[in-house]
């Protein structure tokens, strides 16, 4: 039984939202109430991406407008989510300076708002990742591994790669985008779409027959981490104290 | 590129294999028999065995068990089957048919006795269970046993070229030394997941629990219908005597291992060729013959009675049937599915209706059994009945008019050894009842000539060329209708022949299409002859329920009609036809049934010469007497108990894939279990030194 395939490779994808989930989010209902409601909002991208889709039928056949729509879509509704809550913040601000009984996290939610672009972008993300990563996840299940019809073994490993690098893309991208608008950066705001165009074509190459595994996903990862860099850094993060986090130096 | 591939993921990792039979679970009253897989299928390795050294090498080498091997028809025997299903390193079986250049020199699935549950000879001592003679020698029995793991028949080239190509060669072929390959493994998962265990009574019982509102069954009775006609009806006014009732009897049904027939896998899985189909083609000439003459026979003559027999393969179900109607005086029966299509044709309590016909009335037997397979024809008949001086005379004056008509004919008959017991026929089922003069016609004089006795090999070509064939069955209708009519009339009458044309085209009706021109005189107009099948029709008796009636039977039913019924020439349209129907009571219509059909398509007038037909051909019950008693002891043989067992519609799926290595598996699991454990931790480092890093300032 591929039962193991199936739950290697859903941990794989979602092990480290998941762990983000729970050591960042799950303890404030607030941040977890964001996360939710952003997530709806790429649901509601996706909706409108598939009934275009749907609706311009000489195109139904062309992937690639598909891609190139779907991407100008979610990123159009970062950008109502981001007004959404700055709507919200306001009002939260308030309620929360009130209520005297707040969880800590909560008003860091509040006072931080490269936390609340992180939380926003990575309900963004999770959401994304599951659509994208459940349909093979569902199939992975039967006694079966994929091979038989010429595709490469690795098919699993790198829908499953793919998958996190997304999720993890799309947090950092909230973070940019969220600190461009606040801040009138535009160009941040077109070098995050930008990006997705980019990292959504290159997994077009995996479409390839045979399929460029390896080219798109280390395009992707590096472009992973040049965004995370730069989002750690628009956070307020200094690489320079990054050592300090393992526990020989701390100890030093 | 960058077009939509649409496929699901599940259709990149498996190949579905479209056109298959699989083997089913039959049950009867003690046991169960046939395939059934566990409700997900059985998974297994494809291993190719063509020889005793690839059964060998799966044995005692194998490493990758459990093993789906592929056999063709050289290593399908039972030996083989049962040593690979008892080295336990075996989760199903596959017989592949496709690119076979040597079929097997025989296979039987049947009994070497067939029908031994049910002969008559049970309690005799020195006959029982065939000892003297073993009709179907070459018999396997497989259909008999419990294999209980499924077993499938390819029979699409693709298919097979697939799995032997992409499958076997590329994965699973072990080295020229021996050597097992490694993971990556081809594949296979075969689901037949039946629905029923143990045994009938078991089975009717649970499907008579009302457990919730959606009551389920789990297995159905085997039966359908008999097909019957006389000549002319005996009717309740007509004085019938005892010993008067001439049978002509032959059967309509066969079965295989490979008992379902698939709608999308053109494969004809239960043929009969010689088992059922010559006899039953060369019956229905004589129908025929006699038909033409019919005029001469009379009211006070003896009434020949036409009968084609259902389910007899599966221990006698329509004879047996028919006898418990009989000694019940409930033949024909009003609850027939004829009458009741027509209920203005059911009984009127006048003098008219069917007169009821018990055992007592019945005088004599003619049977036709396997009769395709040799140009010699033997006249086997019973020994222990040909004790009473009465009924050897009456065989000796038949066998003596037979042989009579078969030197005229040109047709080579002869007695079967003498002490020798009857084969396994429907006469037996009366002769349980009733010391009955019989004979039965067949091709052989003791073992069968028939190699492929209930197989799916039992195929039009073993017949031999169709030139020969034809003319053969043609002299034997001939024959056998001379010697009717001298039975009932006591007269002879050496004109009585049998048409050539018919019989060829009724062969080809039952051989290689249903949609021929045979069947089509049959039809009303209203149905197309496009609707039947492109294939012949299976002779698998299949399961009886309300309302259902097997294709076969309803155009054996027609084909009766067709040559015994009276022809209406003042009624000239189909709606007239139908509406003498509706006339009940008058003397002219009660009980008959009135068809309209297309008849023959005349070449001069261009046209198909419709006629309305009036006909006393009927239907009766073939089921067995067990499944409608209220008590009755499943255990006593007595009648037949075989129930197919049901299946839900997803329950069958053949697909191949290929199988990961345990270690690849693990790695995954683990890889992303460790995975996501680190992260976890790393991510409740960087929480606690939080602060440190980010500096909140820039706020």
């Amino acid at each position: 039984m591929t039962m193991m395939e199936y739950v290697g490779c859903g941990f794989i994808a979602f092990g480290l939202p998941a762990a983000l989930f729970i050591v960042t989010i799950a303890r404030d209902p607030l941040r977890v109430l964001v996360l939710m409601a952003s997530a709806f909002f790429w649901l509601v991208s996706l909706l409108l991406s598939s009934m275009l889709w749907f609706a311009v039928v000489p195109l139904r056949e062309k992937l690639v407008f598909g891609v190139v729509f779907s991407v100008l879509f979610q990123e159009l509704f970062r950008f109502f989510f981001f007004l959404l809550m700055k709507k919200a913040h306001a009002g939260l601000n308030k309620l929360l300076e009130r209520d005297t009984s707040a969880q800590p996290d909560s008003l860091t939610l509040v006072h931080n708002r490269h936390l609340l672009a992180y939380v926003s972008g990575l309900g963004f993300g999770i959401i994304g990742g599951a659509f994208s990563m459940v349909n093979v996840l569902a199939d992975m299940s039967g006694p079966g591994t994929i091979g038989l019809k010429g595709d490469s073994s690795l098919f699993f490993i790198v829908s499953a790669l793919a998958t996190l690098c997304f999720v993890l893309l799309h947090t950092f991208w909230g973070i940019i985008f969220f600190d461009g608008m606040n801040r009138d950066r535009l160009n941040q705001v077109a070098a995050v779409v930008a990006c997705h165009m980019l990292v959504s074509c290159m997994s077009l190459l995996n479409q390839l027959d045979p399929p460029v595994y390896l080219g798109s996903m280390i395009t992707m990862y590096i472009m992973m981490i040049v965004m995370g860099v730069w989002a750690f850094i628009i956070a307020g993060g200094q690489l320079g104290k990054i050592p300090e986090l393992l526990p020989c130096v701390h100890n030093v | 590129m960058f077009t939509v591939g649409g496929d699901r993921v599940k259709e990149r990792i498996y190949q579905d294999v479209k056109a298959y039979s699989p083997c089913i679970r039959l049950l009867n009253g003690t046991h169960q028999i046939g395939c059934n897989s566990k409700r997900g299928g059985n998974v297994g390795t494809v291993h190719m065995v063509e020889s005793q050294a690839d059964v060998d090498w799966l044995v005692q080498h194998g490493p990758h068990a459990p093993y789906i091997p592929l056999l063709k028809y050289s290593t399908f025997t039972r030996d083989v089957i049962n040593i690979l299903t008892r080295s336990g390193k075996v989760n199903g079986i596959l017989l592949q048919v496709v690119n076979d250049t040597e079929p097997p020199v025989h296979m039987s699935p049947d009994q070497a006795c067939p029908n031994v549950g049910s002969e008559m000879y049970k309690n005799d001592g020195n006959l029982s269970n065939c000892q003297r003679v073993s009709w179907n020698k070459q018999g396997s029995g497989l259909m008999f046993e419990d294999l209980d793991i499924p077993v499938v028949l390819l029979h699409n080239e693709s298919d097979v070229e697939f799995i032997i190509d992409q499958c076997y060669n590329k994965y699973n072929k072990p080295s020229a030394s021996g050597e097992a390959r490694s993971y990556p493994l081809c594949a296979m998962q075969l689901k037949v997941a039946m629905d029923a265990a143990r045994d009938s009574p078991t089975c009717i019982r649970r499907s008579a629990m009302i457990t919730n509102l959606n009551p389920q069954h789990y297995c159905d009775p085997l039966g359908d219908f008999n097909v019957y006609s006389f000549l002319h009806l005996p009717k309740v006014k007509d004085d019938l005597k005892p010993d008067s009732v001439i049978v002509a009897a032959a059967r309509m049904d066969a079965f295989s291992f490979f008992l379902p027939s698939m709608t999308n896998s053109p494969f004809h899985n239960v043929p009969g060729a010689d088992s059922v189909v010559t006899g039953l083609v060369t019956l229905l000439a004589v129908a025929e013959a006699i038909g033409k003459v019919k005029h001469k026979i009379t009211k006070s003559d003896k009434p020949i009675m036409f009968t084609f027999f259902n389910g007899e393969s599966f221990d006698y179900i329509g004879s047996s049937r028919m006898v418990y109607e009989m000694q019940r005086k409930n033949f024909p029966s009003e609850r027939d599915p004829y009458f009741l299509e027509h209920p203005t044709k059911g009984w009127t309590e006048s003098k008219d209706d069917p007169h009821p016909i018990s055992l007592e009335h019945l005088y004599a037997m003619v049977e036709l059994s396997q009769v395709g397979l040799n140009n010699r024809t033997w006249l086997h008949s019973d020994v222990i009945s040909a004790r009473k001086p009465a009924v050897k005379a009456v065989v000796d004056d038949m066998i003596k008019t037979l042989k009579k008509a078969a030197a005229l004919s040109g047709v080579e008959v002869d007695i079967a050894p003498t002490g020798q017991p009857l084969p396994p026929a429907s006469q037996q089922t009366f002769l349980k009842e009733k010391s009955l003069p019989g004979l039965l016609l067949a091709d052989h004089s003791s073992s069968y000539t028939n190699k492929y006795y209930n197989s799916h090999l039992d195929v039009a070509d073993q017949l031999g060329p169709e030139g020969t064939l034809s003319p053969h069955l043609t002299h034997l209708a001939t024959v056998v209708a001379q010697l009717l009519y001298k039975m009932s009339t006591g007269k002879e009458d050496t004109n009585i022949t049998a048409d050539e044309s018919s019989v060829s085209g009724l062969l080809h009706c039952f051989l290689k299409t249903a949609q021929c021109d045979m069947f089509n005189r049959t039809l009303n107009g209203e149905q197309r002859l496009s609707t039947l099948s492109k294939l012949p029709y299976s002779l698998y008796v299949s399961v009886s329920y309300v309302g259902r009636k097997n294709p076969l039977s309803v155009l054996v039913h027609n084909l009766l009609a067709y040559f015994l019924g009276d022809h209406m020439t003042n009624v000239t349209s189909a709606s007239d036809c139908k509406a003498m129907n509706k006339k009940g009571d008058d003397k002219q219509s009660h009980p008959y049934t009135f068809k309209w059909m297309q008849g023959a398509w005349n070449n001069k007038t261009m046209k198909q010469e419709s006629f309305c037909v009036r006909t006393i051909a009927n239907y009766s019950t073939a089921r067995s007497p067990a499944f409608d008693m209220e008590e009755y002891s499943w255990s006593s043989q007595k009648y037949s108990t075989w129930t197919e067992s049901a299946w839900a519609a997803d329950a069958m799926q053949v697909r191949i894939f290929l199988m990961p290595s345990k270690e690849r598996e693990i790695a995954i699991l683990c890889g992303g279990i460790g995975f996501f454990v680190i992260s976890t931790f790393c991510l409740f480092v960087i929480r606690r030194k939080f602060d440190t890093i980010f500096d909140s300032s820039s706020e």
